[in-house]
């Protein structure tokens, strides 16, 4: 039976068994964070893993990622079915004051102008992991990958499925945080109001307002887990005893990190993601 | 059967059996700097400070009751048991994070002051040697002669991957400031697809500074902890956080420190294990 019936389970599976997943992250920020409050992703930033690529155009990316198949700049444990893989505890520490968050990268578009107004087709793929209803906890963000500039874009999602199967549905707007919205910043789009989660995005972006540059990627995550970081001081949370989350990390999970900036002051970050599976 | 079936197993192990054992250490950091791990492998004063590798193809560590590498905290031999680390507790006179590792190879001498590849070499490693016991090997520089003038650009060139995949290449990072001191640990990156490292043949210097010169050594990270100052924090690693880090035969164990302020925190503290 996978999963885990006790404590002395998780003992057993984890030393005389060795079922344990570790991976230990560092990860320098790809540039200078936007603002204190504005989230910046670390996708694109070297260390370990290396930098990520963009998806591709509409119809995007499908992440999967396993020992098999890597995508670039994912973290990724092997396939371990029929087990089944949870996250024991998350730990960090970074040269500024932060909120890090870990997610699984299950879908995304990029080339998104928002240099115009008007609907943006985005069309992105079936979903491998939380799909179907499981897809409650997805989150559609903006990840931008040309600077915007002159005027603070207003966008909203205005054909998206949620995870009941609903389709055609439509967000409320959003004001980007800054005119001038720098690379690899992070911007979450607010969902409907009366249902949870996203399964997929159809023609899906509507800019309302548009900066006079401005291009992002598209993406649909699964946010597992936040830890608040002060400058220089290890923080690490029990999922099992601090929290008890417990979150399931999936085969082909693609994970990746992105922080809550508290300075424009570009970080570097290390830290241990240590999950358990049977 | 090595190992523990349960909490209550453990239990029997530690107090009914006695396969408890600890190590008590006290390091005094030299060249602290606000946001940057320092290595304190090469100061003391328990265990005493340890010496920097030789040149290509350097050294492998290894460390138990018969033969200690000076500067290590090492345990008996216990195999056919298994020795996890069940705490890690420590007090600092300053804000900072420590962070405990499995020192397993290094490389002395290799300089920051010129353009080019330069030969590592490092040798085969007894212990997370390949596959998935070698995925979570990082490589990191250890400084041994302060770089000033100019920020370097380097990367590793020429690397093995846990999976065996050779010939591999890290993404070029510029060093954290100008001026890098002496014992200044900085992580280097590996490749954005393969996991861990076996051993490093070359890094290249993209960008030169004047005088630098670092070990380049494959580490093993077990456990970080923070320690606000003067107060005492011990972590659990069956009851904070169920991790249980398995600490080899032969583990050569040292110490970082990342302290909050460009300060030398002194550092006074414990680690039990417990074998089974």
């Amino acid at each position: 039976m996978p999963g885990f019936t006790s404590r002395d389970d998780l003992i057993n599976e984890i030393t005389v068994n060795g079922k344990q997943d570790i991976w230990n992250f560092y990860k320098i920020a790809p540039a200078n964070a936007e603002a204190a409050g504005v989230w910046q992703s670390l996708w694109k930033g070297v260390g370990n893993p290396g930098a990520g690529l963009d998806p591709a155009a509409s119809p995007g990316t499908v992440h999967a990622t396993d020992a098999g198949s890597a995508t670039l700049g994912a973290i990724w444990f092997p396939d371990r079915s029929t087990d089944l893989r949870y996250m024991l505890s998350f730990g960090a520490v970074a040269t500024q004051n932060c909120t890090l968050m870990l997610y699984d990268r299950l879908a995304g578009v990029s080339g998104i102008s928002l240099a115009t107004t008007g609907a943006k087709t985005v069309s992105s793929g079936t979903l491998t992991r939380y799909a179907g209803t499981a897809a409650v906890a997805n989150e559609v963000w903006l990840e931008v990958t040309t600077a915007t500039t002159t005027t603070a874009a207003v966008v909203n999602l205005n054909s998206y499925t949620t995870a009941d199967g609903t389709t055609g549905q439509a967000g409320g707007s959003v004001t980007l945080p800054a005119a001038a919205l720098d690379l690899h910043s992070l911007v979450q789009v607010p969902l409907l109001g009366s249902k949870q989660g996203v399964r997929s995005i159809e023609a899906g972006l509507n800019v309302g307002t548009a900066a006079a540059t401005g291009v992002v990627n598209v993406l649909i995550i699964r946010p597992l887990v936040r830890l608040p970081l002060m400058a220089n001081v290890w923080n690490e949370i029990s999922l099992l005893d601090d929290t008890l989350g417990l979150p399931r990390i999936f085969d082909d999970a693609t994970l990746g990190l992105a922080l809550l900036a508290t300075t424009t002051t570009a970080l570097t970050t290390w830290g241990t993601i240590n999950c358990a599976y049977g | 059967m090595s190992g523990f079936t349960s909490r209550a197993d453990l239990i029997n192990h530690a107090t009914v059996e006695g396969r408890l054992e600890s190590f008590d250490f006290v390091k005094s950091t030299s060249n602290g700097t606000l946001g940057r791990w320092i290595s304190l492998w090469l100061v003391g004063s328990a265990p005493a400070a340890g010496n920097s590798p030789a040149t290509t193809p350097g050294n492998v560590f290894s460390s138990d009751q018969s033969a200690q590498e000076p500067g290590a905290i090492w345990f008996p031999d216990r195999s056919p048991d298994q020795r996890h680390l069940l705490t890690f507790g420590a007090i600092s006179d300053l804000d900072c994070s420590v962070m405990l590792y499995d020192r397993l190879a290094g490389v002395s001498g290799i300089p920051m002051n010129a353009v080019g590849a330069n030969t590592i070499n490092t040798q085969p490693l007894t212990r997370y040697a390949s596959g998935a016991a070698a995925e979570l090997n990082e490589v990191w520089m250890e400084y041994t002669t302060v770089s000033s003038t100019t920020l370097a650009n380097l990367h590793i060139n020429l690397y093995t991957t846990a999976d065996g995949s050779a010939g591999q290449i890290g993404g070029a990072f510029n060093l954290p400031s100008v001026s890098v001191g002496p014992n200044a640990m900085i992580q280097m990156p590996l490749s954005p697809v393969l996991r861990g490292v076996q051993s490093v043949a070359q890094i290249t210097v993209n960008t030169a500074t004047s005088g630098g010169v670092t070990n380049i050594l494959i580490i093993r990270p077990l456990a970080r902890i923070m320690l606000p100052a003067n107060e005492w924090v011990e972590f659990n690693f069956l009851d904070d956080y169920l991790n249980l880090p398995r600490i080899y035969d032969d583990a050569t164990l040292g110490l970082a420190v990342n302290p909050l302020a460009s300060l030398n925190p002194v550092i006074r503290g414990t680690i039990q294990c417990v074998y089974g």
